[in-house]
């Protein structure tokens, strides 16, 4: 192996990483060494292809320590463990052992004793997991069924796909601008969500920044019953809710709630 | 215990996940989004992958993904294939001065072409073997290092005009 070889090659060695261990890298490490004892004795000085590795593995850490440098957000792994708890569990592939039907009866049996307080209670969460699960269908990477800014269009599409299509928009919020719209679901019940644009400027790569979603209020037990909207701040984004007639209205809004005030 | 519970899971890469979609996005609301939409991914589908060994890839190809799929969508920008030629090499690594801060390393990074800007925020960011990189990015280890030895030479000029200054003449 030249010396030139040898420099492609560690040109993509990263000093401290698991390319220590590659057979890759090996044959060049050597001749680096070679070339480091070759340097210390007289009359032997070899130490262009040693200057060039040094030269290298200091700039590769300068590199990685920038970029290592971006700070975490607090919090973060809380709230990603927090949205785990709306994902349905899935089944996992685990041997089932003679531990597992012991503790599936006896936690039927707990459950049997604990479902009047459960079916009184257990409510609410169901409510703020869909509005959570709202939020994520709000923030992530989606495309609207429909764009348009047409509101009869976008009733009549929903209409079309027995979602919440006769729904009454808070007088503000006929003053955002209408993008369009969708039709997702939460517990097999089909929810509206219609999306405004505030006016802002939008985030780089989002096209809509309110979202209102629309269910049927039998859909959605433990939702706030009045029509006086309830605030709550989810992830980075604020959410508003209310029952009006036989709907349940999520607004979704990525600000504070007085900028979500606004709407409603 | 955590082990390979959701939560291990979460523990042990959420931070580097993170980086690598900040590195990618550039921006705090959207590095965010990235990670809790991999984790959300890695909680409903996780359980279908059979070998644990491979959640580190599992999770970074699946960040990776959902960044190119939402940055399709945004931009409809084409999806231009290169002709993978080997690299001029060997290349030198940028040199990455010490008073530029990470944001200035980032913006440089954002600067490099697109194509190349994951193969070298996980050059430089994760312990990912390039085996590992190269399932991550779903192309060959060859292409891998084409791209990364490209990225690396757009890298490199653009620190040496940010450390040096644009009007600075080379003697």
């Amino acid at each position: 192996m030249t010396i030139e070889d040898a420099k492609k090659t560690l040109s993509f060695y990263r000093p401290g990483s698991s390319d220590m261990r590659d057979p890759e890298f090996a044959e060049a490490l050597e001749l680096v060494r070679r070339s480091a004892d070759q340097s210390r004795r007289p009359g032997e000085h070899n130490p262009e292809l040693v200057k060039w590795f040094e030269d290298h593995c200091a700039s590769y850490a300068a590199g990685r320590a920038k970029l290592q440098e971006i700070s975490v957000p607090a919090g973060l792994r809380e709230q990603i463990i927090a949205e785990r708890k709306i994902v349905p569990f899935p089944m996992a592939k685990k041997r089932i052992s003679l531990t597992v039907p012991l503790a599936l009866a006896a936690a039927v049996a707990a459950l049997l004793c604990l479902l009047p307080f459960v079916l009184r209670h257990g409510q609410v969460s169901g409510f703020v997991a869909c509005r959570n699960e709202m939020v994520r269908v709000a923030l992530s990477p989606y495309a609207m069924d429909l764009e348009t800014n047409n509101p009869d269009r976008v009733r009549s599409y929903l209409a079309e796909r027995n979602a919440p299509a006769n729904y009454e928009l808070p007088a503000h919020l006929t003053g955002a601008q209408l993008a369009g719209c969708g039709v997702k679901s939460w517990d097999n019940a089909p929810v509206a969500m219609i999306c405004f644009r505030s006016g802002r400027p939008l985030h780089p790569g989002d096209s809509t920044d309110l979202w209102l979603f629309v269910v049927d209020r039998k859909s959605l037990p433990g939702a706030p019953t009045s029509e006086t909207p309830v605030f709550a701040k989810v992830t980075r984004s604020m959410t508003a809710t209310w029952t009006r007639g036989e709907r349940t209205y999520i607004l979704v809004g990525a600000g504070d709630q007085a900028f979500l005030e606004q709407y409603l | 215990m955590l082990g390979h519970s959701f939560e291990g899971v979460v523990e042990r890469y959420y931070e580097p996940l993170y980086k690598f979609a900040f590195s990618l996005s550039r921006t705090e609301a959207d590095a965010c989004d990235l990670t809790q939409q991999t984790f959300y991914i890695w909680a409903t589908k996780g359980h279908q992958l059979a070998d644990v060994t491979k959640t580190k890839t599992w999770l970074f190809t699946t960040l990776h993904r959902t960044f190119l799929q939402k940055r399709r969508r945004e931009t409809r920008f084409p999806h231009h294939e290169l002709v993978e030629t080997d690299a001029d090499l060997p290349f030198t690594l940028p040199v990455i001065a010490a008073d530029l801060d990470a944001s200035h390393a980032l913006e440089a990074l954002s600067r490099v072409d697109e194509i190349y800007q994951a193969p070298v925020a996980l050059f430089y960011l994760e312990d990912c073997s390039y085996k590992e990189i190269a399932e991550v990015l779903e192309v060959p280890i060859g292409t891998v290092k084409s791209r990364l030895a490209r990225g690396l030479c757009q890298l490199k000029k653009l620190l040496t005009t940010a450390v040096e200054g644009p009007n600075r003449r080379d003697p």
